[in-house]
């Protein structure tokens, strides 16, 4: 696996580098405003920092499936002795060092920012959100790799249609009485509850299951996606 | 230069560069800032998240400085065929901690489990203990640090040398002594207890061989640092104790709950520590 891991570091080491950097920006660029009204302004940088990065994750970790859709490389792994299998398993594992590094980065940045305003770590969120990426690319990466990057986000796109279709059909023709008078201060509420920790023991019990949950999901997903690879080379361009 | 000889300058130099880089900045902080405010303000966690780097950088300096090369440097994940042991590294120290919790009950509290569930529902305690450990595992980054150093370079070197005994034994007090800046200001034990500060550094020393024990064993069966890395974070950031041992008197010795919280960890060191005793004599050349 070490030759094919140091592969898809050496192919996209560009784009890796266009990454960090533009995560170096993001983290420099507001840097002034926070050392001038720290206390004001560093939590809510801190938060959008980490969100901002994770996204950038996210794209990225599409660009280790797009480089490689080709039928010669998938026909050529395909006849080497670890296989699709193998080469997939590198994939995955390449996708979640990715998410690793993010934390790793946002954790750092976290600490250091602390210098400037002693406030929270927000690095708890960041751990939250690395099991929120593992569950999403769990679903994403099976439509890459059956219908390739960019038909698989059109066919993503097309589900999240059908669920935007169907709320605004509830929205059009459903009981609207939850939305009554109050209801951001409700949201507001539950929200702060649940940082508190003022909620039902099945939050926490749903909270805890989670992050193993979606380990469990993300293996599964390797799993499927051996099985569609092969179909998927057929829908590569070249 | 013989190998032996060789393989002894090595270890010197990797153990007084991981010393050095790690006292120093240990106490200035504590002398000029304390503790409380060095290890618990989120203002020095930069510190404190380099130091626990600076085995991982010795390790780097060391190879460095002795031109020795990257081989065995146990970098390689050997994930597919040890998942069990990646299993078992992200949840002993847990399972350790809710028995320690348990035990710290019998000794010190009542027989009473029932009183211990009292102030939390089941769902609730299985949701906190999972969350603690997932929360845990992506920390193992910066346990990483003392893996690379201590796991991954000084126990195989002191293995060569004196054997798996000798590894363990000397490789835990060398990690427990490294503790001591921190030991001798209250880390883990507090300050009030008896043989204060120095019975605290000889019990650090004592938990760093069994542990150390565990984690050797961890790393030698899946060539790789990063279950030993894993387990270290579990064990330092999902400490489960606190919600099933929340029935003992306020003013216990920290120095005594301690030898009782470890009690699993002690006979799990203890357990491996021999098989990896029996496995070395069947592996060693027939004289």
């Amino acid at each position: 696996m070490n030759g094919l891991l140091y592969k898809e570091f050496r192919q996209n080491r560009f784009m890796l580098l266009i990454g960090c950097g533009i995560a170096l920006v993001l983290l420099i660029m507001p840097i002034k405003a926070v050392i001038d009204e720290p206390e004001s302004t560093i939590l809510l940088y801190k938060a959008a920092f980490t969100a901002a990065v994770f996204f950038l994750t996210g794209a990225i970790q599409q660009i280790f499936f797009q480089s490689d859709e080709q039928k010669k490389w998938a026909y050529f792994v395909s006849a080497t002795p670890k296989s699709v299998s193998g080469m997939l398993w590198t994939k995955y594992t390449v996708v979640f060092m990715t998410s690793g590094i993010c934390f790793i980065y946002c954790f750092i940045a976290d600490c250091a920012l602390c210098i400037f305003a002693e406030d929270s770590m927000v690095a708890q969120i960041a751990v939250q959100l690395i099991y929120i990426q593992l569950f999403l690319r769990a679903i994403e990466i099976p439509f890459w790799v059956r219908f390739g990057t960019k038909r698989g986000n059109m066919v993503k796109a097309f589900f999240v249609l059908v669920i935007i279709f169907a709320v605004i059909l509830y929205l059009l023709f459903g009981d609207l009485s939850i939305f009554r008078a109050g209801l951001m201060d409700r949201l507001y509420r539950m929200l702060t509850d649940f940082m508190e920790g003022n909620v039902p023991d099945w939050v926490f019990l749903v909270q805890g299951i989670f992050p193993f949950a979606a380990a469990a999901l993300y293996y599964l997903s390797y799993k499927i996606s051996c099985r569609l690879y092969l179909k998927g080379v057929e829908e590569f361009d070249k | 230069m013989t190998n032996k000889k060789a393989e002894i300058k090595r270890i010197l130099i990797f153990v007084f560069i991981a010393f050095v880089i790690t006292w120093i900045p240990e106490i200035i902080m504590t002398k000029t800032v304390g503790f409380e405010e060095y290890f618990f303000s989120p203002k020095y966690t930069i510190i404190t998240l380099y130091t626990m780097l600076t085995p991982a950088i010795a390790n780097v300096l060391t190879r460095l400085i002795t031109k020795e090369g990257w081989a065995e440097s146990y970098l390689h994940l050997h994930l597919q065929k040890n998942v069990k042991y990646y299993l078992f590294a992200a949840f002993f120290p847990a399972v350790g901690s809710i028995i320690g919790g348990m035990l710290v009950s019998i000794f010190f509290g009542r027989l009473d489990f029932g009183a211990s569930f009292e102030e939390y529902s089941p769902m609730f305690m299985v949701g906190a203990s999972l969350t603690l450990i997932s929360a845990a595992l992506p920390q193992a980054f910066y346990c990483f640090g003392e893996e690379f150093g201590w796991r991954a370079y000084l126990y195989p070197k002191l293995e060569k040398l004196v054997g798996v005994p000798g590894a363990v034994i000397i490789g835990g007090i060398i990690w427990g002594v490294w503790h001591a800046p921190l030991t001798v200001v209250g880390h883990n034990f507090g300050t009030d207890y008896w043989g204060f500060p120095w019975l605290g550094v000889i019990l650090m020393c004592l938990f760093c061989i069994f542990i150390g024990a565990v984690l050797m064993w961890l790393t030698k069966k899946t060539g790789s640092v990063y279950p030993a890395a894993i387990a270290h974070a579990v064990n330092n950031g999902a400490n489960l104790t606190p919600l099933f041992a929340n029935d003992y008197p306020e003013n216990t010795e920290g120095s005594w709950l301690f030898m009782v919280i470890f009690i699993p960890t002690f006979i799990l060191g203890a357990v491996i520590f021999i098989l990896m005793l029996r496995q070395s004599k069947k592996t060693s050349p027939v004289d």
